[in-house]
């Protein structure tokens, strides 16, 4: 979880993303939040979030679903990393002895068809 | 101990997932932005236990799919992925269908465009004839809002104490009266090319 809180409080991209919760709590400054609702007028995202969040008549709520959702995150994030599929390679001996195998047994095929 | 990739932007986050395979760099991108897709969905689909399903789903295709294509901008490519996603659901329940093909059509979000920037500028002109004669074209809703808004620099909270509009009518009437300026805004220059 610390990770995942670190995660949380770092000041990049997803720094507007992260003040969301503290938006809807009343918890920033009168130019914060100003900025927030500013941003609100062409960000979509950020817009489509708050009027979802703003749903919760007690932000209380969101901390814990929030905390519900980030704790399932940790948990794929603590599993393996995933497969990455590699193909098998064969020298290229082999191919070529397979390939005139296959040939053999072709050539083989339409003699005794022949003879037949 | 503080894990460096903890500090990294979402580019190098998903640069390191695509190379590495590791989940602790998706995760990472993920936990920031698991509030944001959450409010997303439940904007759309109304419920807690619905939001949180899709908003797992998001997170699931978001494990497999991150590293399949160009993300240029992981929050606009994180945010369609979770509207899509609500909206499918909406049509599987034959809730409310709202057009797939508006997605298509919505700018690309972290990318302002000319006339946002120009209309920015615009509005800071407080004192400019032209701001004020424009501003005489909108409805009166949107013009206090407007003006309540950038001008006197007021929060929406404060707004809506004041003119006792809801939440989501101060946003509409800004929303929309933004997209009326910029509508003046554009005929204007298009006249004054023409001149």
């Amino acid at each position: 979880m610390k990770e995942i809180n670190e995660a949380q409080e770092h000041q990049g991209e997803g720094k507007i993303a992260l003040k969301l919760l503290d938006y809807i709590n009343g918890n920033l400054s009168r130019k914060e939040q100003w900025e927030i609702e500013e941003m609100m007028n062409t960000d979509s995202a950020i817009s489509d979030a708050i009027e979802g969040l703003k749903q919760f008549e007690y932000p209380a709520e969101i901390i814990t679903i929030q905390q519900q959702l980030n704790k399932r995150i940790l948990s794929k994030t603590l599993k393996n990393k995933r497969y990455k599929f590699k193909p098998i390679q064969f020298p290229l001996w082999i191919i070529l002895v397979v390939i005139a195998l296959m040939l053999i047994g072709l050539a083989g095929m339409g003699i005794i068809q022949l003879l037949k | 101990m503080t894990k460096d990739y903890a500090q990294l932007n979402d580019k190098d986050l998903l640069e390191h997932y695509r190379v590495s395979g590791d989940n602790k760099f998706i995760g990472t991108l993920l936990a920031r932005y698991s509030l944001m897709v959450f409010g997303v969905c439940m904007k759309y689909l109304k419920s807690t236990a619905d939001a949180q399903d899709a908003a797992q789903q998001v997170f699931e295709k978001a494990y497999i799919e991150a590293d399949k294509y160009e993300i240029p901008y992981f929050k606009s490519w994180i945010y369609t992925v979770a509207r899509n996603i609500c909206l499918m659901r909406l049509r599987t329940h034959r809730h409310q269908i709202e057009p797939i093909e508006e997605m298509q059509e919505m700018p690309d979000l972290e990318i302002i465009s000319a006339d946002e920037l120009k209309l920015k500028e615009f509005l800071k002109e407080e004192e400019n004839a032209s701001l004020h004669e424009a501003l005489t074209q909108l409805n009166q809703d949107q013009s206090n809002c407007i003006k309540l808004f950038y001008f006197e620099k007021k929060s929406y909270q404060e707004i809506q104490q004041k003119t006792g509009y809801t939440f989501q009518q101060v946003k509409s009437h800004i929303q929309n009266g933004k997209r009326m300026l910029r509508n003046i805004l554009g005929k204007k220059s298009e006249s004054h090319e023409r001149d």
